[in-house]
């Protein structure tokens, strides 16, 4: 028996007011999920789907019987799992060293004279200006000069000079957030300038660092062009090109095993989100200041 | 210590040794040729690799490795890859498309490399191939467009189902559509989301040039006249005159009518031959009673031919291997496999008499292959920029005129205007 309960304090009422209020909250909340998740569902029995019935005019959403030949198809003849390890590589290995070289750098920017911070800004800038149909034959020679031509490595260097820029960006605008009050105060308090990174400006910068990476990892992820350009073999071929080959021209397209393809790709994106979401949230929770 | 150093360097050297052995390739081995497809359909695919797996058996010491390509991104691919030296030794392409690489030297001239195969190939699809009298990309297997029919529909409503090459009109077309056009369906329906491609290959029905004047010297002269207007003419008057032409389908792709197609809901659609390999599941699965009909005839039934190519990079070591690969590659069996995979018209003569062999007792496929033989060199085919002018500006211009948005004559001033900002 709870100490409420001991004491003959009744709390009945207000709970049931608690969950005539939360009804339409979730009834709004479970809308918004079927909203969101619909097209991903859809996807899921696209791909279990015969040739024959995705030819139907009226399609059904689940599939009259299930045909796992899609999936078959595309692990054995298509390789779809060696190009998703390519991604998942690639991709994590960009947003690690991104965010290892754009944390530091976003704050410096962020917090160093503005000379300094304009100057970087404005190269930044520049940096981001150029259409990719400008650089690519240019860049396309240097990764052949350095060797890394049609290698997973050659595309990771070219990621990090993509991304960087805008995660630099992002995570200056973060830190510029954080009051300078803060770090001030900290230093009072008798704070080394390592502390007060690590205690204070850290907590407050954790959801923009997760925002960060997200960003960098899904546009390594669903990069298409530089990974078209720069690897030749099979080997190294990353999702997006291993889907693009489900599509033919004038609208043709095997719809079955890029379903199951498509499927299978948007899962490890959604696991990193699943995961890196409660750090994003819990980030913003971590509130420095009271009142 | 000395003992676990000595232990080390046991191990440094038997790692040193393997590594070794894995990098250094074992001497007398053979080359090894890249060939770049564009393949993606499953018949496509497995007849490739067994065309490869075949010659890799037969020809150890030159083999070939296959990279796969995306088809909607090939120009950009080799374009890079061409400028970095690093491009594939053979590949499969387009004839309109290896124009612009033949012209800059990318590609090896295969005139005398191809000669005991000249003969089994029309010249009509040779000559797509050549630039400047030589051949730079060897045409293996092409489509037309054609108009399919429901022979159960037709069957129902007591209409014969229109045979003979050469007697099916563009006339008899729109009269067949306009009857049964009846109880709120469409006679046909036509996926017209991106007509460019499509009009100006029918053009040909009706001598439709567009460009005339192309020299070795200079460029040639964009002129639009009653012939070239024709086709677009003749589409727009049974979409708006007749309204025989499901208006839900002018904004589908070219296979975007087959589901309503298998569903009865029209008599017949006009698509490429390719759509014949979605009709063929439905037949097998169904019993979908589907044939072609003969090619569409204006004042001829001729349809430009855009095939695609089998090409040597001129960067390529191995020039007289890769052109070996080829002539393996159109082999009779080899090239009816490919071609029947994509439901193409294989291009030389043995494979498409392999082709019908395989299809016999098919009407709609016997008619499909029958119609290889109407395919002729187009003029846009051998115009530099064409590709350019028919995405930027013929593209949205027709998709305008025949989503009734602006008028012929508008159209044809935009063609002209469009080309003269190009060249």
């Amino acid at each position: 028996m709870s100490a409420i309960e001991q004491r003959g304090i009744s709390i009945a009422p207000e709970k049931k007011k608690r969950k005539y209020y939360l009804i339409p909250t979730y009834f709004a909340v479970i809308c918004y999920i079927i909203f969101l998740g619909f097209p991903f569902v859809w996807m899921f029995t696209t791909s279990l789907k015969s040739p024959f019935e995705l030819l139907q005019l009226d399609q059904s959403f689940l599939p009259k019987s299930f045909y796992w030949q899609n999936y078959q198809d595309i692990m054995e003849k298509r390789g779809l799992l060696n190009s998703a390890k390519n991604s998942t590589i690639i991709a994590l290995i960009t947003t690690v060293i991104t965010t290892i070289f754009a944390v530091p750098a976003g704050y410096a920017i962020a917090r160093l004279r503005k000379v300094f911070s304009g100057a970087a800004t404005g190269w930044i800038l520049i940096s981001q200006v150029f259409p990719v149909s400008l650089v690519i034959i240019p860049l396309f020679m240097a990764v052949r000069r350095l060797g890394l031509l049609d290698t997973i490595w050659g595309l990771i260097l070219v990621y990090l000079v993509a991304a960087l820029p805008f995660a630099l960006w992002m995570l200056k605008g973060y830190v510029a957030s954080i009051p300078m009050d803060l770090e001030e105060a900290g230093a009072m308090d008798g704070a080394s300038s390592f502390q007060i990174l690590r205690r204070i400006v850290f907590p407050l910068l954790l959801p923009g660092i997760v925002a960060t990476a997200l960003f960098t990892f899904l546009n390594s992820w669903n990069e298409f062009f530089f990974a078209l350009v720069l690897i030749q073999s099979p080997e190294n071929e990353t999702l997006p090109l291993t889907l693009a080959r489900f599509m033919g021209s004038e609208g043709q397209v095997l719809l079955g095993p890029l379903a199951a393809g498509a499927f299978l790709a948007t899962i490890p994106s959604l696991l990193i989100f699943g995961i890196m979401q409660r750090k994003l949230a819990s980030g913003l929770l971590a509130g420095a200041v009271k009142g | 210590m000395l003992k676990r150093f000595k232990l080390l360097a046991v191990v440094a050297s038997v790692a040193m040794i393997a590594s070794l052995s894995i990098a250094v390739p074992a001497r007398g081995a053979g080359i090894e040729m890249t060939y770049f497809t564009p393949a993606y359909l499953p018949g496509t695919v497995a007849a490739t690799e067994r065309i490869v797996a075949d010659w890799n058996k037969a020809n150890p010491n030159s083999t070939v490795k296959i990279v796969y390509g995306d088809v909607n991104n090939m120009q950009d691919k080799l374009t890079t890859a061409f400028a970095g030296n690093v491009a594939p030794d053979i590949f499969q392409h387009e004839a309109a498309s290896i124009l612009s690489f033949s012209k800059q030297g990318y590609l090896a001239d295969l005139t005398k490399e191809m000669k005991p195969i000249k003969s089994s190939i029309p010249k009509g699809l040779w000559d797509v191939g050549a630039y400047q009298g030589k051949l730079y990309g060897v045409p293996t297997m092409t489509q037309t467009y054609t108009v399919y029919a429901n022979v159960d529909m037709f069957k129902k409503a007591g209409v014969a189902v229109p045979i003979g090459t050469n007697t099916f009109t563009w006339d008899a077309y729109q009269a067949l559509a306009k009857k049964f056009t009846t109880d709120g369906k469409y006679g046909v329906a036509w996926g017209l989301r991106s007509p460019a491609a499509m009009t100006m290959i029918m053009g040909m029905n009706f001598n439709a040039a567009f460009f005339r004047g192309l020299t070795l010297t200079s460029g040639p002269k964009l002129s639009i006249n009653k012939a070239e207007l024709e086709v677009p003419s003749r589409i727009h008057a049974m979409i708006y005159d007749d309204k025989s032409v499901d208006p839900a389908s002018l904004t589908m792709t070219g296979a975007g009518p087959v589901p309503g197609f298998l569903a009865g809901k029209y008599a017949m659609i006009f698509a490429a031959s390719y759509v014949a390999a979605d009709l063929d599941i439905a037949a097998k699965a169904s019993g979908f009673n589907w044939t072609a009909l003969p090619l569409l005839k204006g004042s001829s039934n001729q349809q430009g031919a855009n095939p695609q190519t089998l090409s040597v990079s001129a960067q390529s070591k191995y020039p007289k291997q890769a052109a070996a690969f080829i002539r393996y590659m159109v082999g009779d069996k080899n090239l009816s496999d490919l071609a029947q995979g994509e439901a193409l018209i294989p291009s030389t003569s043995g494979s498409l008499k392999a082709a019908l062999a395989s299809k016999k007792g098919n009407a709609g496929w016997t008619q499909i292959l029958d119609d290889g033989s109407s395919l002729a060199l187009a003029p846009f085919t051998l115009v530099p920029n064409y590709q350019k002018w028919k995405d930027t500006v013929l593209q949205p211009a027709m998709q305008q005129y025949i989503q009734g948005k602006i008028s012929i004559t508008e159209m044809k001033s935009r063609l002209l205007s469009g080309w003269l900002a190009i060249r």
